[in-house]
């Protein structure tokens, strides 16, 4: 039980809960609009940004977060155009983001600083990240709770909300701009697998027992708390890695719940 | 029968995780096998030492456990190699701030060269990292400050030993013939050291793919400097290589940069891989 007196250790579940809380609060729109992968195609970008930084002698941390920005834009943008084929936008996005890495790495010199910029983990958090994930959730459930009907609307019917007057394009560019930002700055501060997973995982298990939109909201950020307490906890106990076992309890409860309800 | 087999491995994972500490020794980490390796036989058993990141492993992939970061924490010292070779230092360091864990550069004192971190592959290098260990596990355990002097001067007659069996062999061969082909530019430090000159198909990076014109340069160079053996990395994948060799018929040989034990996990130390390296650079460029 010591181990939980640790300073890292108490970092870690701080950040696990922040964390909890706001990425399925996104993720719940972000699965009802039909982009569930742009947690992984964000990440990606963010990586791009770090090779065009490093190229241009320029900041890598912000130009990941411009550049996560844009993409995240761009998304929104391809997938106005294809309105049926949305998931077209972020497979779109991601192999450009994946290309830009490829071909910009092929001019950084220095490769470990590369990596740097990229290293995440639950477990390796400073207090200065601490603080930067406490104000970013703040700010995200501040953005999430005023904009809780527009968003609503429009994840379920984006003309019907055009309609009825809601300002479409306004709400999605904040919610799209909010997005990338909590990716790309939790990416580098949990790791991107961790991120992208939790944007989904919980939701996905929520939307299985849940019976309103939101029900399906609290049950999700709630499944969230879970996965990424029994898994640092789990990992404190046997010699696991911690990214990867949060999302292996992810999956094993969605793959519970599915078998349940079968029944 | 199955279920019990289960129960039995968790209880000896749960008693293996308590046995860690149990030890009375001083732990020790080092950021990847090179140093391991050194301060291995700078220690000479006095402390536990740990190795953080394991051989092959992309340091992207690479996440530290809770178990990593626990024993950091109760941890005297961890050894680094201050090059860029951990791009998860400066994290995991910032993570500890308010522990008693020092991190040790153990690149201090050895002249850098641009971002090529591989600077243990010069013997000279390595003895001074070895000085760097020994200085930092005397001011630990001052009562066993001899004995670390005398396993440093052991080093530092093998190292010497093998620094001048280096510049014996590479000394024997013409300037113009000591050229090394290798995947990724890892040998600056070694190259510097006896005369070489490295061509890599590969910068620095060894994960990216090189273009088609950079394969092509390499093959031309190989055809027109009459080159024998072109040189693959065991932990790296072969296949760039293994297209060069059969495209200028040349052999292919392993040199071993240093980063982590074999691929089957057997433990090597630095000379005998030092000299394997040698021996295999011999080849290459000596006579037939």
């Amino acid at each position: 039980m010591e181990i939980f007196t640790l300073a890292f250790m108490q970092r870690a579940i701080a950040v696990a809960l922040f964390i909890s809380v706001i990425t399925p609060l996104i993720g719940n729109i972000i699965v009802l609009k039909r982009l569930s992968t742009i947690g992984d195609a964000l990440s990606h970008a963010g990586l791009a940004g770090v090779t065009i930084g490093l190229c241009l002698s320029f900041s890598p941390v912000i130009t990941a977060i411009v550049f996560s920005v844009l993409s995240a834009i761009t998304i929104e943008y391809i997938r106005r155009s294809f309105p049926n084929y949305s998931e077209m936008a972020t497979a779109v996005v991601l192999s450009f983001a994946v290309g830009i890495a490829a071909v910009f790495s092929g001019f950084v010199k220095n490769s470990a600083g590369f990596n740097s910029f990229l290293f995440g983990s639950i477990v390796a958090i400073s207090n200065f990240e601490l603080i930067t994930v406490i104000v970013l959730s703040i700010a995200v459930m501040i953005i999430m709770i005023l904009l809780y009907k527009e968003l609503f609307y429009i994840a379920f019917d984006e003309e019907g909300a055009y309609l009825s007057g809601v300002p479409v394009r306004s709400v999605n560019l904040i919610f799209t701009i909010l997005t990338a930002i909590v990716v790309s700055i939790a990416a580098r501060t949990v790791g991107s697998l961790v991120i992208s997973s939790l944007m989904i995982i919980p939701v996905a298990c929520a939307m299985l027992i849940s019976k309103s939109y939101l029900q399906n909201t609290v049950l999700s950020v709630m499944f969230a708390i879970l996965f990424t307490l029994a898994g640092l906890i789990l990992t404190a106990f046997y010699d696991l890695k911690p990214g990867g076992t949060i999302v292996l309890i992810g999956i094993c409860v969605l793959i519970v719940i599915l078998m349940v309800r079968k029944r | 029968m199955k279920k019990i087999a289960i129960i039995i491995t968790f209880v000896i994972m749960l008693t293996g995780c308590r046995g860690h500490d149990m030890g009375k020794k001083t732990k020790i980490y080092t950021s990847f096998y090179a140093l391991y390796d050194l301060a291995s036989d700078i220690s000479g058993g006095m402390e536990d030492i740990y190795n953080m990141v394991p051989a092959g492993t992309e340091p992207h992939d690479w996440e530290p456990t809770v178990q990593d970061m626990a024993g950091l924490s109760n941890a005297e010292t961890v050894f680094y190699s201050g090059t860029g070779m951990e791009s998860w230092i400066d994290k995991v360091q910032a993570a500890l701030g308010d522990t008693k864990v020092e991190f040790t550069d153990v690149s201090q004192g050895i002249e850098k060269k641009g971002n090529d971190p591989h600077i243990w592959l010069d013997p000279q290098n390595a003895k001074k990292i070895c000085r760097t260990i020994t200085d930092k596990l005397s001011y630990i355990d001052v009562g066993n400050a001899l004995y670390y002097e005398e396993n440093y001067n052991a080093c530092v007659l093998k190292l010497d030993a093998l620094d001048s069996k280096y510049k014996k062999a590479i000394g024997s061969v013409p300037q113009e013939r000591r050229k090394i082909v290798v995947a990724h530019e890892a040998y600056g430090y070694l190259c510097d050291a006896y005369g070489l000159e490295q061509i890599a198909v590969e910068g620095l990076n060894g994960e990216s793919e090189p273009s088609p014109s950079r394969v092509e340069e390499t093959v031309n160079y190989i055809k027109a400097n009459d080159i024998k053996c072109i040189f693959y990395e065991e932990l790296g994948s072969p296949k760039v290589m293994q297209t060069i060799a059969d495209e200028t018929g040349c052999k292919l040989l392993p040199l071993d940069p240093f980063e982590g034990p074999a691929s089957d996990g057997e433990e090597k130390d630095y000379v005998s891989v030092m000299e394997q390296n040698l021996e295999n650079i011999m080849t290459a460029i000596g006579d037939e």
